[in-house]
């Protein structure tokens, strides 16, 4: 099979950091100049220091990644937030603490010379990952930062994520919601 | 030149996410219409032969 999923961590653990460091360096993205930053400058590091995990979906052909995401643990602060609304994210509201533990996408996208439609592929590889971690310690939602983008904002939508900022305002980013309840 | 990271970049290096008053509503409403939302992944599996046994308890 030519294109193929591997976890970066994997890669990192059976080949030397200067080829893994020359393999993502394969990924371009132009319309998106932040998910070419994040697995050029950071990837490599996050996984080292147990911060996130990268996925990376490998044109094993032409040796070049043709799409990733990026998932990690995080916490929700609910400083502001009313009781009922902690309740619905922790299911209780007598919380003795400022944030709630969420599950995060955090960067998700193809590379410009990418022309398959795997979208769809990839947000449903990254949650099937979560889910095998919520199987096994639970865990009430995922969060993800979509661009501000009507486009973007629908595939998100129709694939179970929920807007929780006001798509209208002029915001680069609009974090979304997916319950795993 | 050094790049500008972005929201995204920084939600990743940030152990805690903060979201703006907004999103006190939002979120109930998100919860309220969880159920009728299409799910991209089965989250529990139909049946469990492993479990047959219960049945006859």
């Amino acid at each position: 099979m030519r294109y193929k999923f591997f976890s970066l961590n994997e890669l990192l653990e059976f080949s030397s950091k200067s080829q893994i460091k020359k393999l993502v360096k394969t990924f371009k993205c132009q319309k998106n100049a932040d998910l070419e930053l994040f697995l050029h400058q950071k990837a490599i590091i996050f996984e080292k220091k147990g911060r996130s995990r990268t996925y990376l979906y490998i044109d094993t052909k032409a040796k070049k990644i043709i799409a990733y995401f990026t998932i990690s643990i995080s916490s929700l602060n609910i400083e502001n937030f009313s009781t009922k609304t902690i309740s619905y994210l922790y299911g209780q509201n007598n919380v003795n603490s400022k944030c709630l533990p969420c599950y995060l996408i955090g960067q998700l996208g193809k590379s410009d010379n990418c022309n398959l439609k795997i979208g769809n592929q990839l947000l449903k590889k990254s949650i099937s990952i979560i889910i095998k971690g919520h199987n096994i310690l639970n865990g009430r939602f995922i969060l993800l930062d979509s661009l501000n983008n009507d486009k973007i904002i629908k595939f998100y939508q129709n694939n179970g994520f929920i807007p929780i900022e006001n798509v209208k305002k002029e915001k680069e980013v609009i974090k979304m919601i997916y319950w795993l309840l | 030149m050094k790049k500008k990271e972005s929201i995204m970049t920084q939600t990743i290096e940030n152990p805690t996410i903060t979201l703006p008053q907004e999103a006190d509503t939002l979120i109930k409403k998100a919860f309220q219409k969880r159920k009728k939302v299409k799910k991209l992944v089965t989250l529990k599996p139909k049946n469990n032969k492993k479990l047959d046994w219960l049945n006859e308890i």
